[in-house]
C-alpha cells in the first residue's frame, strides 16, 4: 500500500517542486491522477462485499519542442485475495518532438484513419478504453500537404479505471503488430483529397507465429461549399484478409464505404448521410452508426443504411427530426429508425429538452425510447435538473425466445454552486431478462469539481444494461453498493 | 502521516494556477493551430470544448458569439475544441454554419486535447488561459456569467 502510495505522490511532489523553482517557463510539468475505489456485491442480498481501488496516473513534461509523458495504472483489491493485485502497470510512454511542418512521436500514439472505419485507436474514459500503437509516428504536413506514418503494435490498457471496462480480448492471447499511413492533399480551402493504407500482423503470443494478416486500404475526399453551401464528405476502404498458415480459405474481402452532405440556410440545416459496410470484420475501428445516442450496440460489419437529418432553429426554440432506413444483413431485416427532438424554453427561464424515438426490424423486434429533461434556476447560480427516460425493446417477437425489457429512469440534480451538486437517480425495470436483481433501483450521488480537482461520492443501486459511448455500446452489470471517484490535475 | 502529506498537497494543487499544456491541433477550415501561436499574441485564451449533440455547448458558443460582437475590443483569443467523435463529427461544419461561429475551430476526435485539459467527459468545459500560459479558470457546464471572470483576468493584465 505505501509504494502505491508513494508511486501517486512522487509525480505530484515533482510538479509543485518544479514549479516552486520557477523553471516552469523552460520546463513544464503537468499530470493527473485519477481514482476508483469500489465497494460492491456481486450477488443481490449477499452481505459480503468485493472492493477494488483502480486508479491511473499520468505525468507529462514539456521542455522547448519536446514532450515526455508516462501512464502507469494499479488494481488493488484491499481486504481481497492479495494474488489478483496488481500494483504497477506501465501502461503508456511517449516522447515526441514537434516542429512547425514536422512531428516525430515514440511510444504510444493514438491512430484514426478517416471516420474510424478502418482503425480507430482511441481513448474513452466512459468504456475505460484507451487504445494506442506502441512503436512510433511521424506527420509531415507543410501547407496544402498532411503526410503520416505509423508503426508498431497495439496496447490496450491493462488495468483501466472503469469497473466494467471494454476490453479487446484478442490481446489477450495475440500481438497485433500494424504499419501504414495517409496522404492528403488540399489543392484550394474547399478540397481535400486522401489516401491511407496499413497492414496488420497478428503474432500468437503462445508460439509467436505470424498467422494472419490484413491489409486495408481507402480513399476519402472532402468537398465543402458545393454549389455555394453544401458540404460533402465520401470515403471508401477494402479490407483483405488472408491466413498465414493452414489450409483454410481466405475470409471474402471486407467494403466500408461512408458519405455524407450538410446544407445550411438558417435557420434550417438539411443533412443526408450514407453507410455501406459489407462483411468488414476488423477489431479496433468506430465507424459511424449513423444512430447517433443509440441505446443498443449496432451492427457495423454488415449493414447499408441512409439517413435524412433536419434541423430548425428560430430563436430559443429548436427542432429536429431524423429518419433512418437501412438493412442490416446480419440478421437479415430491414432497419427504421426516426428520432425527432427539441428544445423550448418554458415558464420562469426553464429550458425543456425532449426526444423520441422508434426504431423496428419488421418481423424482427423494435425498441422505443423517449427522454425529457428539464432546467429550472432557483436561486443565484443554483439550479435544479430533472430528468426522465423510458426505453422498451422486444427481440425475437414472432419467435417462441422473444424477449422483453422495459426501462424507467427518473433523475433529479441540485446544483448548489457551479462547483457541487447532489442526484438522486430512481430506476424501474419491471422486465430485464438479463437481471434478475429486483425492479426498483435507487442511488444518490453528490460530485463537486473545481479546476484542479473533482470528487464524485455514489451510493445505492443500478440495473446497468448497455451502456453507449460515440457509437460503441457495452453491456454493463448491475451495480449494488458504494463507490468514490478521484480526479486530480496538477 | 501519509494522509497529512495528501491533504497538503492537494490543497497546494488546487490553490495553485496551473500551466496550459501545449497542444496542436488540425483546424476545421485545413491546416492546423497550436497553443503556442495563438499566446504569442499575448493576449489571454478562452478555449472552448464542445460537440453538436451537447446541447448546453451550442448555447455557450451562441453566448461567447453574442458577447464578442458585444465587446469586438475585448482583448481575448477564442478557440474552440469539438470533440465529436465519428459517430457524429459529419455535423460538426454544419454547426458551425447554423450558429455563425467566427472562431477557429479544432477538430479532436481522438480526444488527444480533451484529455490533456480534462480526465472526465463533461461537456461543455471551458478553459481561460491568460497570456502567460497559466489557467486562470476552468468552467464546468454551462456558464452564464463567465465574461465576468473573462473580464476580471483581461484587466489583471492591462
Amino acid at each position: 500500500m505505501k509504494v502505491v502510495f508513494l508511486l501517486l505522490i512522487i509525480p505530484l511532489v515533482y510538479a509543485r517542486a518544479a514549479y516552486d523553482e520557477e523553471i516552469w517557463e523552460r520546463a513544464r510539468f503537468f499530470g493527473n491522477i485519477h481514482s476508483l475505489f469500489s465497494s460492491s456485491r456481486l450477488i443481490p442480498g449477499d452481505p459480503n462485499r468485493t472492493a477494488v481501488l483502480l486508479s491511473e496516473t499520468l505525468v507529462r513534461s514539456e521542455y522547448s519542442r519536446y514532450t515526455a509523458s508516462v501512464n502507469f495504472s494499479n488494481r488493488i483489491y484491499p481486504g481481497g485475495d492479495t494474488s489478483e493485485n496488481n500494483p504497477f502497470n506501465l501502461e503508456k510512454k511517449t516522447l515526441s518532438a514537434e516542429w512547425e511542418i514536422f512531428q516525430l512521436k515514440l511510444g504510444d500514439v493514438y491512430q484514426e484513419m478517416g471516420k474510424g472505419i478502418a482503425l480507430s485507436l482511441y481513448k474513452d474514459p466512459v468504456l475505460g478504453v484507451d487504445n494506442t500503437i506502441e512503436g512510433a509516428s511521424f506527420r509531415f504536413h507543410p501547407e496544402g500537404l498532411d503526410l503520416r506514418a505509423f508503426a508498431g503494435r497495439v496496447n490496450a490498457l491493462k488495468s483501466p479505471v472503469a469497473l466494467n471496462p471494454v476490453t479487446a480480448s484478442i490481446l489477450d492471447t495475440n500481438v497485433l503488430w500494424m504499419g501504414g499511413g495517409s496522404i492528403t492533399l488540399s489543392p484550394s480551402d474547399d478540397w481535400k483529397i486522401g489516401t491511407h493504407y496499413f497492414a496488420t500482423i497478428n503474432e500468437r503470443k503462445r508460439d509467436h507465429v505470424w498467422d494472419r494478416s490484413w491489409h486495408t486500404a481507402g480513399i476519402s475526399l472532402t468537398k465543402d461549399a458545393l454549389f455555394g453551401s453544401i458540404d460533402t464528405y465520401f470515403e471508401t476502404n477494402m479490407l483483405m484478409s488472408e491466413y498465414l498458415e493452414g489450409t483454410a480459405p481466405n475470409p471474402d474481402n471486407g467494403y466500408g464505404s461512408f458519405a455524407s452532405a450538410s446544407w445550411v440556410s438558417s435557420p434550417l440545416t438539411i443533412k443526408l448521410e450514407g453507410k455501406d459496410y459489407r462483411n468488414y470484420r476488423f477489431d479496433f475501428r468506430r465507424p459511424p452508426t449513423l444512430e447517433d445516442d443509440s441505446v443498443q450496440e449496432i451492427n457495423t460489419q454488415d449493414s447499408t443504411a441512409v439517413r435524412l437529418s433536419t434541423e430548425y432553429k428560430i430563436e430559443e426554440y429548436t427542432a429536429t427530426l431524423s429518419y433512418l432506413v437501412g438493412h442490416d444483413r446480419q440478421v437479415n431485416a430491414v432497419v427504421n429508425h426516426p428520432i425527432i427532438s427539441g428544445k423550448f424554453p418554458g415558464f420562469f427561464d426553464t429550458t425543456w429538452e425532449w426526444k423520441a424515438g422508434y426504431r423496428w426490424l419488421p418481423q424482427r423486434g423494435y425498441l422505443w425510447h423517449v427522454s425529457l429533461k428539464n432546467k429550472i434556476p432557483t436561486f443565484t447560480q443554483q439550479s435544479l435538473e430533472l430528468s426522465a427516460r423510458k426505453l422498451v425493446q422486444e427481440d425475437n417477437v414472432n419467435s417462441a425466445f422473444a424477449t422483453l425489457l422495459e426501462r424507467n429512469v427518473l433523475g433529479a440534480t441540485y446544483n448548489f454552486s457551479d462547483h457541487f451538486n447532489v442526484n438522486l437517480g430512481y430506476e424501474y425495470v419491471p422486465f430485464n431478462p438479463e437481471v434478475a436483481s429486483g425492479k426498483n433501483f435507487l442511488s444518490a450521488s453528490a460530485q463537486y469539481k473545481s479546476s484542479s480537482f473533482t470528487a464524485k461520492a455514489f451510493v445505492g443501486r443500478t440495473s446497468g444494461g448497455t451502456v453507449c459511448s460515440g457509437g460503441v455500446c457495452a453491456k454493463v452489470p448491475p451495480f449494488d453498493g458504494g463507490m468514490g471517484e478521484l480526479t486530480l490535475l496538477f | 502521516m501519509q494522509r497529512k502529506i495528501f491533504l497538503i498537497l492537494l490543497v497546494t494543487t488546487t490553490l495553485h494556477a496551473r500551466i496550459a499544456p501545449r497542444f496542436t491541433g488540425d483546424l476545421m477550415t485545413g491546416g492546423t493551430l497550436s497553443l503556442q501561436t495563438v499566446l504569442k499574441k499575448e493576449k489571454p485564451v478562452l478555449l472552448l470544448f464542445w460537440a453538436t449533440w451537447c446541447v448546453p455547448c451550442l448555447e455557450e458558443l451562441k453566448m461567447v458569439k453574442r458577447q464578442l460582437e458585444k465587446e469586438p475590443s475585448l482583448p481575448i483569443e477564442v478557440v474552440s475544441v469539438n470533440v465529436d467523435t465519428s459517430e457524429t463529427s459529419s455535423g460538426v461544419k454544419a454547426a458551425v454554419r447554423q450558429n455563425e461561429l467566427k472562431f477557429p475551430v479544432i477538430l479532436d476526435p481522438e480526444h488527444n486535447i480533451f484529455g490533456q485539459y480534462f480526465v472526465s467527459k463533461t461537456l461543455p468545459f471551458s478553459v481561460l488561459i491568460d497570456a502567460k500560459g497559466e489557467i486562470r479558470e476552468t468552467f464546468n457546464g454551462f456558464h452564464e456569467n463567465m465574461f465576468e471572470k473573462v473580464r476580471a483576468v483581461v484587466s489583471k493584465r492591462e
